[in-house]
């Protein structure tokens, strides 16, 4: 129970929050955030009002606008993790601060759970920030609750698991610059390149009557089909690249839940990676 | 106290620590003095469990460090030889934030962190954000921090490293008070001179493994370095040019100083220079000061040649040779210095100080 305890009263998390909230940059970028999706969606209503009139309260127009910010919320966050979790614990080794948490009673799992949630913490505030916008967009029609509920999960699990590939970087660096660097490169690569994959492993490559099972690596790797599988349509025809081999709508909806499964999976053993990294009296740090 | 038995780390090739091993009284004050890249400061951290040895055990109290870190971070305080502050905190926030890490109970921790800043002399700066503060400030609060959840031993890696002489002295004071309080304090440093006032024992490291150890006096007298002073005929004895007398604060560089007592009564001998370096009331590169100083440093070289001498510095204007214990090593240095053609008009032994001692000990190796 007490250890428990440790784990939510966290004092690496609490110092973060307290000094983020200090000033009004957290604030302003909020503000400027839940701005630019709200921009977003009024451009593609002006565009939507110009054609036929009558177009423009419509559910169809609902889709699209709930369709396109979902998708540049992820690329947001997606953008947004690295930049908050791979400085981490490389910077608190430059700042030569690390040792004094190290020698603290806190253990090597507390304090990357508290980086953990300090840095992933901000992006799923951004996140919440942004609901009144997509409650707004409700009210065109177009999609349910029901999807924008499981949106949000695919949200916060890609953004834990974000988080937990950058502060594995950031174990696994010493310089702040290079754990960064490494984050995004891994992450951004991953994402771009997979639907490529996937699409030759489909598509060129392989028979089509008999299409290899491994590809689905790169569908249930991806957070992009994982939130296109939860959004549902428009954005589900995104996850008609797998056709080939998950030929039924629930097979292919299904894409959502396991992405959520294997990135907790993913998530868990990279941060235990990281806790070894950071304990220093595990033979496996390097220090 | 502190109990550390046969410890070795290699990094790579580099054997950094070989077996080393020491004891720390209760209430004791341990001064760990070794030259630059001894081994100090991975011993200790060691010590604090913030390195795995590749052999060898630490005891805190009763507690095995190794096997049970948790409670030996409870028991001892660690002030690192380099350390950071966080941005954008402020001096009363960083110390609740490591009371915190300490889990420290929160009833009564206002009072205890007004006290821990009061003794550091921090209590003006509660509200001051501690990136701003000076670097003596940041070392004395960072002192404050390792003491939040009162442990029973300091580990403190060159606390006094890049203070100023009050600073110095304040922090003297602090560890004196600390001690009056049932502290074991351990200490590292290059320069024994820093420890001697302050240090209850003493273990001298060298090149990785322990070469001395216990208290002051029983250092000072196993050590068995004789002292010998030499001083060359044309040369001033110590403080004959008083203004320029900044001897022993800058022990660290001896030979510069002979350059300000030269320049005032080397007129004698060269007068042909003696104008422009009595101008220069910090003279350095003068030429009579170069003579002197050319004349000493040969001095040095011939005396370093002699079998039994274990060290040579060149303190105010004179030398300072440590020499093995007889008669023996200190009749033949005088024949060889006067052999060599070196006016020696004063050759008489001096108390050792414990600098003296350390050097034999190590060797010398930084000059
Ligand atoms: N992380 C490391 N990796 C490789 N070698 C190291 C590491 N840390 C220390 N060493 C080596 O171990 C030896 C002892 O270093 P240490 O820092 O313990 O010396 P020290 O006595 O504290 O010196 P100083 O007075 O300069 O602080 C040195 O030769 C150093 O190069
Ligand atoms: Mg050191």
């Amino acid at each position: 129970m007490s250890v428990l305890w440790g784990f939510v009263r966290n004092p690496v998390l609490l110092r973060e929050v307290r000094v983020r909230m200090r000033g009004w940059r957290t604030p302003g970028i909020i503000v400027l955030y839940v701005g630019l999706l709200g921009l977003v969606a009024l451009l593609i209503f002006a565009a939507s009002m110009r054609g036929n009139r009558t177009v423009g309260f419509a559910p169809e127009v609902g889709a699209v606008i709930y369709a396109t910010l979902a998708m540049l919320q992820l690329v947001l966050l997606v953008l947004a993790v690295p930049g908050l979790a791979a400085g981490a614990i490389a910077g608190e080794r430059e700042r030569q601060t690390l040792d004094l948490l190290l020698v603290t009673r806190l253990s090597a799992a507390q304090v990357v759970f508290g980086k953990l949630l300090a840095a992933t913490g901000f992006a799923l505030l951004l996140m919440f920030a942004s609901l009144p916008v997509f409650g707004l967009i409700f009210l065109f029609g177009g999609f349910s609750l029901y999807r924008l509920g499981l949106s949000a999960v695919v949200y916060v699990v890609t953004v834990l698991l974000l988080g937990a590939v950058s502060l594995y970087f950031s174990a696994l660096y010493r310089r702040t610059q290079t754990a960064v660097v490494a984050a995004y490169g891994v992450v951004t690569t991953w994402i771009l390149l997979s639907p490529l994959f996937g699409a030759l492993t489909y598509h060129v490559f392989f028979d089509l009557e008999n299409p290899p099972v491994w590809g689905l690596v790169f569908a249930y790797t991806n957070p992009a089909f994982g939130l296109a599988a939860a959004a549902g349509l428009p954005l589900s025809q995104m996850t008609r690249l797998y056709s080939p081999i998950l030929t039924t709508d629930a097979a292919r909806e299904a894409i959502w839940w396991k992405y959520c499964l294997i990135a907790l999976g993913l998530m868990l053993l990279l941060l235990w990676r990281t806790v070894r990294r950071v304990d220093p009296l595990r033979p496996a740090a390097r220090r | 106290m502190l109990r550390v038995e046969g410890l070795v780390k290699r990094f790579g090739d580099v054997e950094a620590v070989k077996a080393v091993s020491f004891t720390v009284e209760p209430g004791a004050i341990y001064g760990f003095v070794g030259p630059n890249g001894a081994g100090k400061t991975t011993t200790l951290k060691i010590i604090a469990t913030l390195l795995m040895p590749d052999a060898g055990r630490v005891f805190i109290g009763g507690t095995d460090a190794l096997q049970n870190p948790g409670e030996a971070r409870a028991r001892l305080g660690y002030m690192p030889d380099f350390f950071g502050v966080y941005d954008n905190l402020k001096v009363d926030e960083y110390m609740h934030f490591y009371a915190d890490c300490y889990g420290v109970p929160a009833a009564g921790r206002d009072r205890l962190i007004d006290s821990l800043l009061a003794l550091v002399r921090l209590a003006d700066k509660r509200g001051a954000y501690v990136d701003e503060l000076s670097r003596g400030m940041k070392q004395r609060l960072c002192l404050a921090r390792c003491l939040v959840h009162d442990p029973e031993v300091l580990i403190l890696d060159e606390p006094a490293s890049g203070l100023d002489p009050r600073n110095r002295v304040e922090l003297r004071e602090i560890l004196l008070e600390l001690r009056r309080r049932g502290k074991t304090i351990l200490i590292s440093s290059h320069i024994l001179a820093e420890l001697a006032e302050l240090c209850t024992h003493i273990g001298i490291i060298h090149n990785g493994r322990m070469v001395a150890s216990g208290p002051v006096e029983q250092i000072q007298r196993e050590a068995g370095a004789r002292v010998m002073e030499v001083r060359l005929g044309g040369l001033p004895p110590a403080g004959a040019a008083g203004a320029a007398h900044r001897g022993r604060q800058t022990a660290e560089a001896p030979e510069t100083d002979t350059a300000g007592p030269a320049a005032g009564a080397g007129t004698a001998a060269q007068p042909d220079t003696a104008g422009p370096a009595a101008g220069a009331a910090m003279g350095t590169a003068v030429g009579t000061a170069a003579g002197v100083d050319e004349r000493l440093a040969a001095a040095a070289r011939v005396a370093r040649t002699v079998p039994g001498v274990r060290n040579v510095t060149v303190e105010d204007g004179a030398l300072r040779v440590a020499l093995d214990d007889g008669d023996q090593a200190a009749a033949s240095l005088l024949s060889t210095l006067v052999q060599a053609g070196l006016p020696v008009v004063h050759f008489a032994e001096v108390k050792s100080k414990l600098e003296d001692v350390f050097m034999a000990i190590t060797g010398g190796e930084e000059q």
